[in-house]
């Protein structure tokens, strides 16, 4: 019964997943309206979460730079 | 986009302005270029428009229009939209491999990868701050060291993480392509996102 004996802080580490969900969703929504933000500045106004965060936004940073990639590189000339 | 523009047209749409229809394609004739984009299969890259798909798309919508707005349970519009160009896509690229099978399948076997970077240096990229020769092709490596990450996820994952983020679905509607509700969407697309930085650091530590 592991799971039972560690109940009160699953309860804590859900909320604290959820939280950290909802700060993803904020930052990629505000991205998505074209915002410029600054991921260690975005980060750190968190710090609870600071390293973790900071490192899911780099993912997500990365993720819109590839998409903008695959745009970018659709728009150059073919070469015969 | 705001929702509350896109409802707006929707009302005026069903208030029987003709004009709403064209104003709400226009605005997401981009987003289903990007969906296209992201979406073909890789083979036939250089050989369908992506902008060919989009305008079947507009045309499949303009019939289907009446029957969207009468329906009781509607998606939102955009996900209404990128159901039918997935469908054309699906279908032209089936009519392109039946046709063009064995040249297609000749091309695609001399894809060459891009050799790896490390990817500390992707989660340290700051963007816009190269645009040197150098700094454009280590973007293109690190930008395909992405892309091998993406292939390494749980099909599901991946899937998550081009919707929200490459294809830029809104909470909402992502929620709506997936069938569950917003915090349950929200939570899946922190997992998938977890799970791609574990493969991005891994990588990164197996860099000499």
């Amino acid at each position: 019964m592991m799971w039972f004996s560690r109940w009160p802080f699953r309860r804590s580490d859900e909320h604290r997943e959820e939280r950290l969900a909802s700060l993803v969703e904020e930052y990629g929504e505000r991205l998505r309206r074209g915002e410029k933000i600054d991921v260690q500045t975005f980060s750190e106004m968190h710090p609870d979460f600071a390293r973790e965060l900071r490192d899911l936004l780099l993912a997500v940073d990365s993720l819109t730079e590839y998409s903008e990639f695959v745009e970018q590189d659709d728009q150059k000339p073919t070469e015969s | 986009m705001p929702d509350r523009d896109v409802e707006a047209m929707l009302r005026r749409a069903r208030s029987g302005d003709e004009r709403a229809l064209p104003q709400i394609l226009e605005l997401y004739e981009k987003r289903l270029r990007q969906l296209v984009l992201v979406r073909i299969d890789p083979r036939l890259k250089s050989r369908l428009d992506p902008q060919d798909i989009v305008q079947e798309t507009f045309l499949h919508a303009v019939r289907r229009f009446p029957a969207y707005l009468k329906s009781d349970n509607a998606v939102p519009v955009y996900v209404w939209l990128r159901q039918i160009a997935l469908q054309r896509l699906a279908t032209v690229s089936r009519n392109h491999l039946k046709a063009g099978k064995r040249t297609v399948l000749r091309e695609h076997a001399l894809v060459v990868r891009i050799p790896g970077g490390s990817v500390r240096q992707l989660l340290n990229l700051i963007p816009g701050s190269e645009d040197t020769g150098s700094g454009r092709l280590r973007r293109q490596e690190l930008q395909q060291q992405v892309r091998t990450a993406l292939e390494l996820l749980p099909p599901l994952d991946r899937e998550i993480l081009l919707l929200r983020f490459m294809e830029q679905l809104s909470p909402h509607e992502l929620a709506a392509v997936l069938e569950v509700k917003e915090s349950t969407a929200r939570m899946r697309v922190l997992r998938a996102l977890q799970r791609l930085k574990d493969i991005l650091s891994d990588a990164d530590e197996g860099q000499p």
